[in-house]
């Protein structure tokens, strides 16, 4: 019965008329993949992207250096280094992001009390040296000014 | 002591009478959190915190550090309603309490924060009152910020019941009750940090560690104090390899030299490369023209002078492993036994021989604590916490001979406030006929009636007060010396043999040792003991002494007048790790690693084999002052060939009968020495070298010969003077 079956199916090229038709409507319905790069998406709120620093009201970066983000850093991405100012006030005298190691998961920016690390939608984070995956705390400031206008935002 | 039943939580546990509830709930394994209390200190009863909860008694809570427990009581711990009582009282602290734990340097080991968090507290009901003043940086090295503090007072018991100095204490009253020093005035103190150390919040915190790093970056990597004979036990507590800060290995007690004095191994100027002398000037160079200028001057100095026109002064501060290097390679490679310490001249007489110093721990069992040395707390400041512990926690008499005054005077039960060898003499006197003064007969009463006695030995003594001594303790039933020992790794240099007529262990060299040794180290030995550090330093204006080789030690930082002396050497190598006022005069200059930067052991003044551990990786060219001998030795044909410490001390072993089985952390007991209870006498007496005492700063207390003047921290304790 099978045996039958298929030699039919074989001499009037059915299988070949079931491929072709399904072609033929694929042909006919609009793509839904997107041209990247010349077609980009919209990122939907709260995607998270390359980090940016946010400065404070009195436009220094607004980090506070109290470590919070680094020891919440499930792939030790983050590095800050603080010492004492002439004001006895906390000082932070390095702040390093190697978004080499990070895997978005955002835990810093929850961690951080002040809000001064934040996230911002910018994904295209390609680049052709390690170094430049390499963020210090003023490419982080420049990040922010690129995306909040440069003006302080509140928290 | 009988025991009563105390129920915990469902769980019946026996407990000596007398303990109190909180001591009940761990020995019953329940955690009840405390503020206030410490074991260290008295029960105080400041925080309520530790509220528990006690059937059958009409108050319902009941604060668990201060009550007794008694027999058949049944406690729980927790419950609803403690919690509710313990957040209240967290709720309570709070008003006052900032909330800037991202900066404040306690955050991550605040005992507040750990509380809150795990009660977990929403808005507070009251208005705050936060940060109402400003913190007092006037001090040094400690800072206080009082909106932080929650009066358990924890501080001022420490300074009074552990350090007999008392310098906190509460002023004012109701809620602007805060702890000050006489007068609001700065610190004028020990500086011994052990405030800032139990301090449950950031109130005190020190300006060493100050917005360095959070106390979850540190790792810590427990070693040795290398500031005194007591060696406390440290811990290095390192930030991606360099230290942070320092505290205690196992919350024991440090003074200021062991918790701040460290900073000085990150001094700028500590010897980075090797240097030598050229046309009169010290230049850097390598490893290996270093140490090649010293293995062909060496071997020309003793082909054309002889072997015992070269020496060599060890260290005191260096480990075991190095001490026991440096005398090998003398004794088997440059074949002379001219080697020794300077350190002998500060000793007392009859140390490891009629002296050897009780556990430090076990100050307490004796009844009756005689302190002949006033210094006791400034040469050796944990034997004066010890001393200071016994009378304050288990009512030990003190007799104090003090011809000044200071913090011992406050605790003391008896004063003789006279010379050493006058109290000496009228105690004597007083026990065998009753004869003296009203305090010498008290004392003498006192020292008669009890069952042991514990006499702290001077850091120095003369002839006369070593028979003294003696006379005096054979007239008592038992009697445990505590020698005063300066430097952290003296014992264990003499232990190593740096002495020219005795080889490690205390072998005394003769015939029959030097025949082992010479079979043990497989070598050709010199016949004839060496000179000793007083005779080598005169053999050098003879000009009997050609070559010396210092391994960190300054004796021109100590004593000026070496200095002269000195540059007659036709051949001087000082290895240490700052361009000292000797290495200046020297021909090659080498950069040793600090006791930082290394690992080996160390025996302190109890005997006790202590270990050293690396927390940092050695700073520039600089390394470990056996491996540089070691070296040498290979340059001058010698065939060391130690791979690590540990095959150092497994040789130590094998070769020190005392060390064979030592355990770290154990002390070997006296009758290992062979010189135990001979004449022999250890010490060095000179009339004309290191005759001063040299202290580096304004207090003995913070001086510890040259190394610890590089500290910077140390550097900034002032004495303050209030005119009123
Ligand atoms: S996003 Fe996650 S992985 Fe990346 S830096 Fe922040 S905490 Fe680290
Ligand atoms: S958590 Fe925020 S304030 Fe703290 S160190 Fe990170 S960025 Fe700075
Ligand atoms: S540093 Fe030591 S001596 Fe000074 S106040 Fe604190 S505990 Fe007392
Ligand atoms: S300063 Fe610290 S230890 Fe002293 S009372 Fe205040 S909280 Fe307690
Ligand atoms: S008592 Fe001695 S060993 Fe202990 S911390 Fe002070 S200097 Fe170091
Ligand atoms: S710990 Fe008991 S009252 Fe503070």
């Amino acid at each position: 019965m099978n045996k039958v079956k298929k030699f039919f199916k074989t001499i009037f090229l059915i299988e070949i008329a079931q491929g072709m038709a399904l072609t033929l409507k694929t042909m006919l319905t609009p793509a839904v993949t997107r041209q990247y790069p010349t077609f980009k998406r919209k990122p939907i709120p709260g995607s998270r992207g390359l980090h940016a620093m946010r400065r404070d009201e009195t436009g220094k970066a607004a980090c506070i250096g109290c470590g919070l983000c680094e020891a919440v850093c499930p792939s030790k991405a983050i590095t800050v280094v603080t010492s004492e100012g002439p004001e006895h006030e906390k000082v932070v005298n390095s702040y390093e992001l190697d978004l080499l190691r990070c895997v978005f998961c955002g835990f810093c920016i929850d961690a951080c009390p002040v809000s001064a690390i934040l996230m911002t939608p910018e994904f295209e984070l390609a680049c052709y040296s390690r170094k430049d995956a390499f963020y210090t705390r003023d490419r982080l400031v420049e990040v922010g000014d690129n995306y909040m206008g440069g003006k302080a935002v509140k928290k | 002591m009988p025991n009563m039943t105390v129920t915990v939580d469902g769980k019946k546990i026996e407990v000596p009478m007398g303990s109190t509830i909180l001591e009940a709930c761990t020995a019953a394994g329940s955690r009840v959190p405390t503020l206030c209390h410490d074991n260290k200190l008295h029960p105080f009863g400041a925080c309520r915190i530790c509220l528990v909860e006690v059937e059958g008694t009409p108050r319902k809570f009941t604060p668990s550090c201060t009550t007794p427990a008694t027999d058949n009581m049944v406690v729980k711990t927790t419950s609803p309603g403690l919690i509710e009582a313990r957040r209240m009282v967290l709720e309570l602290l709070l008003i006052k309490h900032p909330l800037d734990c991202p900066v404040c340097d306690k955050a991550g080991e605040c005992s507040l924060q750990d509380l809150v968090h795990e009660y977990g507290l929403g808005p507070s009901r009251f208005d705050p009152e936060k940060g109402y003043l400003p913190p007092d940086y006037e001090s040094a090295i400690i800072e206080r910020n009082i909106s932080r503090c929650i009066l358990c007072g924890k501080c001022v018991r420490i300074c009074d019941e552990q350090n007999a100095v008392g310098e906190w204490a509460f002023t004012r009253r109701g809620t602007r009750a805060r702890i000050s020093t006489d007068f609001d005035r700065p610190l004028d103190c020990e500086f011994c940090g052990e405030c800032v150390e139990i301090c449950p919040v950031g109130a005190l915190t020190t300006r060493q560690f100050k917005y360095k790093a959070r106390s979850w970056n540190l790792e810590g990597t427990a070693s040795v104090c290398n500031y005194c004979g007591c060696g406390c036990g440290v811990s290095y507590e390192t930030r991606e390899g360099r230290i942070m800060r320092v505290g205690p290995a196992r919350s024991n007690y440090l003074c200021t030299k062991g918790r701040f004095g460290w900073d000085a191994v990150h001094h700028a100027e500590r010897l980075t490369t090797p240097k030598m002398r050229v046309n009169g000037e010290l230049v850097d160079c390598t490893w290996d023209e270093a140490l090649s200028i010293i293995a062909t001057n060496l071997k020309v100095i003793k082909s054309r002078h002889g072997a015992e026109k070269i020496g060599g002064l060890g260290s005191v501060r260096t480990t075991n492993e190095d001490s026991y290097v440096f005398q090998k390679f003398l004794r088997t490679v440059v074949e002379t036994n001219n080697i020794d310490t300077l350190a002998r001249l500060k000793t007392p007489k009859g140390l490891n021989t009629t002296f050897f110093s009780g556990e430090l721990n076990k100050m307490a069992s004796h009844e009756v604590i005689l302190v002949l040395d006033k210094n006791v707390g400034e040469i050796n400041p944990l034997t004066g916490i010890e001393i200071v512990r016994a009378v304050n926690k288990k009512d030990r008499k003190l007799i104090l001979v003090n011809d000044e005054f200071n913090k011992f005077n406050k605790i003391a039960t008896v004063v003789l406030p006279t010379s050493t060898v006058n109290a000496l003499e009228n105690l004597v006197k007083a026990l065998s006929s009753g004869a003296g003064s009203e305090e010498s007969k008290r004392a003498a009463a006192m020292l008669k009636a009890a069952k042991n006695v514990a006499i702290i030995v001077p850091a120095q003594l003369s002839d006369n007060e070593f028979t003294l001594i003696r006379d005096l303790a054979g007239k008592l039933p038992e009697v445990t010396y505590y020698p005063l020992v300066r430097r952290s790794n003296f014992q264990g240099s003499l232990d190593m043999g740096v002495m020219p007529s005795y080889y490690p262990g205390y072998r005394k060299i003769d015939e029959t040792s030097t025949a082992d040794f010479a079979g043990l180290w497989n070598a050709v030995l010199p016949e004839t003991t060496g000179m000793n550090a007083v005779e080598m330093i005169k053999a050098i204006t003879q000009g009997k002494l050609a070559a010396l080789y210092i391994m960190g030690d300054d004796p021109a930082g100590s004593d000026p007048g070496l200095k002269g002396i000195l540059q007659k050497l036709e051949f001087l190598v000082v290895q240490d790790i700052f361009l000292t006022e000797t290495a200046k005069l020297a021909h090659v200059v080498l950069p040793a690693a600090s006791s930082t930067e290394k690992s080996g052991t160390f025996t302190n003044l109890e005997r006790r084999l202590q270990q050293v551990n690396k927390a940092e990786e050695p700073i520039g060219e600089s390394r470990p002052d056996w491996e540089i001998i070691q070296d040498i030795a290979k340059k001058m044909g010698g065939s060391m060939k130690y791979g690590s410490t540990r095959d150092i001390l497994a040789e130590i072993r094998s070769v020190v009968p005392a060390y064979k089985d030592l355990a770290f952390g154990a002390c070997w007991a006296r009758e290992k020495s062979p010189l135990a209870g001979m004449a022999d006498d250890l010490s060095l007496t000179s009339d004309s070298i290191m005759k001063q005492e040299v202290i580096t700063a304004e207090r003995l207390l913070f001086s510890s010969g040259m190394t610890i003047t590089r500290s910077h921290e140390i550097g900034t304790i002032r004495h303050y003077k209030i005119e009123v």
